[in-house]
């Protein structure tokens, strides 16, 4: 016997439409004003002490702007009323409109992120390839696509203009004596309290043991260097908008 | 019949007196603080200093559940029971990882835990083992077949009431309390009837109207107090006194709807092992403003206090305070900050916090250390009588920004009231750790128990939540987040062995023997790991 989800048979949808487009994946029917408004109130008393009061990220929830779990609102249901094994994302004990409308709230709070560049894509997208961006940044680099998700455009202007003055600790490189005599160097990409993960200049993936290093220093900043004299202000507006599209 | 009567009468009986001289059977783990003290401290010496680094796997046993896996087993000559979260009781053969039963409560679809469908062990008594569920059962099983004998409704799970806890057996009775501090529940601790469940005696943790303490609740907010119970307390059989550390006060981050000191949150209870009345209780933070619960594992030690020797309690509590009571009376005796905190000037003479203004939840955050997790929390800490030190896991150098809102008390929803920030997940470990160290990190530190000076500390680059374990063989026990496990040198914090065990460590160690072998065993990632020496 096949199995549908409860909610489809509470909505009353006729599911042998639903069952035969198996691709199909339902979209949220509460998604009026009033229903996100519902579901912010909601938001607020069961989901805002983890996402934080306004979705972008708390104490243990992530930020709900970038879903990354939920590609569709069927799907955003689903993690909604069951939760998250393995996780203390529990599921809801609203009911299936109460569920619908955390959704619709959830969305909004994705939708006031999709912010819409003045620049030309297309001529950003030239800029993006004469200026070989994707050498370092679909190498070592951040994936730029990606990043663009989580910045506004002025935090993304600031970056191509003054790129040392913010660079993720994800981004860190240090370069560490060993008790041995040698000397390695690197991009930090994980660590404990005994070893650090590291990739070489070369691109080689390598561990370190805290006992064997005698001396590290890191070095905090980006490698990447300001593109101020080399774009003006509207070719940043484009380069802007093509990343933009991009991550949308 | 015949055949069911023998295993029976085979079994080996566990009884009250067995439980109360669990220090005189080192081979086993008898509750889930091993001892009555919970000193998690065990005479077995077999593994030692001189050749903790033969330790090697004895055996794994990997659950089926994805849970946080936050289990302490018990052992009973040569047999372990542990917990899968959410509620499957499973009995392994000790030195084989086994399995001879497995156990599952079913659940209704929704429950109402806090932080995950956690759970933390079980209780034993004769042949019987409790189990506490997520929709607040207590549930005897028969220890040699897995059997349900009764099961009793303990709350009102739709309520906001849930139970992770390991239950404590005192004499005939069973002991426990519910957990969901953030779903406005009336929190209280009972004791059952071991042989048949009946309800024996209950103290409420939030007073009722015309019961002591009431007065501490404006505004009719004891109804929606918290006041949860979810780390299991100790005992101490001269004085037939049992010791539970309480939950926060709800709304966790809206202090301003529940004026007063708001007893008996985030307290130390003493209630009379037979009767359930409260001899005393201590409140360590009045008026919680950070859900700071005071759900840590009460060790009970007889100490040298300024030059007496003394019955106390060491406490090392959320809020980064150090505690020393007598524990006879409650009297504060002691008490320091073992961690940064900015939100209390120091102790009075009674042990009460002297906070500091405008360091509580705001509107536009408010950053106050330690964190929303503490300078430590619900893992449990351990005593060593050899060298006299007292071992805890403390989070250093950890904030969070708390948040306030108002927020209308919803049955079976979250009822927090506000919210935090903090750069440092509270429960769950990061795949990739980078950030910054000053934004907080684990150290095992050796305390003097009786001025909480620091004698040697082992820092860690990630948070921990792993409790602590120290043996007469001189090692002390612990993990990480990190998914490191690890002994150390009880006397010098030196570390002597580890391995990594690639998930985390959040459960705290114990050791066992059987058939003249020593076995250490922890609960990491979503497997239980048991070491022994190899030969």
């Amino acid at each position: 016997m096949l199995r549908f989800p409860k909610y489809i048979l509470l909505l009353g949808l006729p599911f042998a439409a639903l069952s035969q487009e198996s691709n199909a994946t339902l979209s949220n029917p509460y998604t009026s004003s009033d229903d996100i408004a519902g579901g912010q109130r909601a938001f607020l008393s069961q989901c805002a002490a983890c996402h934080g009061a306004d979705g972008r990220g708390g104490n243990a929830g992530p930020d709900l702007s970038v879903l990354k779990r939920a590609s569709s609102d069927e799907s955003l249901y689903q993690i909604i009323n069951k939760g998250i094994p393995g996780t203390v994302m529990p599921g809801s004990s609203s009911n299936t409109s109460g569920i619908w409308q955390l959704v619709a709230y959830v969305r909004s709070i994705a939708a006031n992120r999709q912010v819409k560049a003045s620049g030309n894509a297309r001529r950003g997208e030239d800029l993006y390839r004469q200026h070989g961006c994707a050498r370092c940044h679909q190498t070592t680099a951040p994936e730029l696509f990606t990043l663009a998700r989580t910045r506004s455009p002025l935090e993304l202007r600031n970056s191509i203009l003054q790129p040392q003055v913010e660079v993720g600790d994800a981004y860190w490189s240090f370069r560490a004596k060993l008790a041995s005599g040698a000397t390695v160097s690197g991009q930090r990409l994980n660590e404990d309290s005994e070893t650090i993960q590291y990739r070489t200049p070369e691109g080689q993936l390598r561990s370190l043991r805290r006992q064997q290093i005698e001396e590290i220093t890191w070095d905090r900043t980006s490698p990447m260097p300001t593109y101020a004299d080399k774009l003006n202000s509207a070719d940043i507006d484009d380069l802007i908008a093509y990343l933009l599209e991009g991550r949308n | 019949m015949l055949p069911l009567l023998c295993l029976t009468a085979l079994f080996a009986q566990v009884s009250p007196n067995r439980i109360q001289n669990a220090n005189q059977e080192p081979h086993n783990w008898l509750t889930y603080n091993g001892t009555y003290s919970s000193q998690h401290n065990s005479p077995l010496n077999k593994i030692n200093r001189a050749n903790v680094h033969r330790l090697r796997l004895a055996w794994v046993h990997q659950a089926r559940s994805l849970e946080k896996f936050e289990v302490t087993p018990l052992v009973v000559d040569g047999v372990m029971y542990i917990v899968e979260a959410p509620n499957t009781v499973q009995a392994l053969d000790a030195s084989s990882g086994r399995l001879y039963w497995t156990y599952t409560h079913k659940l209704p679809e929704v429950t109402y835990p806090c932080c995950g469908r956690v759970h933390r062990g079980l209780a034993i008594w004769q042949n019987t083992l409790y189990l506490t569920t997520h929709d607040a059962k207590l549930i005897a099983l028969d220890a040699s077949t897995g059997r349900k004998q009764w099961e009793v409704t303990v709350a009102d799970y739709r309520d906001g009431y849930s139970l992770t806890v390991a239950p404590l057996v005192v004499g005939d009775r069973v002991i426990l309390g519910p957990a969901g501090g953030e779903l406005g529940i009336q929190g209280f601790l009972a004791a059952y009837s071991a042989a048949t469940g009946k309800l024996e005696w209950r103290f409420n943790i939030i007073p009722h109207p015309g019961e002591a303490g009431h007065e501490t609740w404006g505004n009719d907010s004891w109804k929606y107090g918290g006041g949860s119970i979810w780390v299991t307390g100790s005992y101490d059989p001269d004085l037939n006194l049992t010791y539970w550390g309480t939950g926060n006060p709800g709304p966790d981050w809206n202090p301003s709807a529940r004026p007063g000191d708001n007893l008996y949150t985030d307290s130390v209870i003493a209630l009379d092992a037979t009767t359930g009345k409260l001899k005393w209780h201590f409140q360590f933070t009045p008026h919680d403003e950070w859900d700071w619960d005071a759900a840590q594992v009460p060790v009970l030690a007889d100490i040298t206090f300024r030059g007496q020797i003394r019955k106390v309690i060491l406490w090392a509590n959320r809020n980064g305070f150090y505690y020393v009571l007598d524990r006879a009376t409650g009297e504060f005796l002691f008490g320091k900050p073992f961690v940064k905190q900015t939100w209390a000037k120091g102790l009075d003479d009674s042990g009460r916090p002297q906070k500091l203004p405008n360091r509580g939840p705001s509107r536009t955050g408010t950053q106050t250390w330690p964190g929303v997790q503490g300078g430590t929390n619900w893992y449990a800490p351990a005593y060593s009588p050899r060298t006299n030190l007292f071992f805890l896991n403390a989070w250093e150098d950890y904030h969070s920004t708390y948040f306030t809102w108002e927020q209308e008390y919803e049955k079976g929803k979250w009822y927090a009231g506000g919210g935090v920030k903090a750069p440092v997940p509270p429960t769950s470990r990061e795949a990739i750790v980078t950030r910054p160290p000053d934004h907080g990190y684990a150290t095992i530190r050796a305390l003097d128990p009786a001025t909480a000076r620091v004698v040697w500390e082992h820092p860690l680059r990630d948070m921990s939540e792993s409790g602590l374990l120290t043996t007469a063989g001189g090692l002390l026990f612990s993990g990480s987040r990190e998914g490191h496990f690890f002994a150390l040198d009880e006397a010098t914090g030196k570390k002597l062995w580890s391995r990594y065990l690639g998930g985390q460590v959040i459960a705290t160690p114990i050791t066992y023997q059987h058939e003249g072998q020593q076995y250490i065993a922890i609960a990491a990632g979503n497997s239980l790991f048991t070491f022994a020496l190899a030969d």
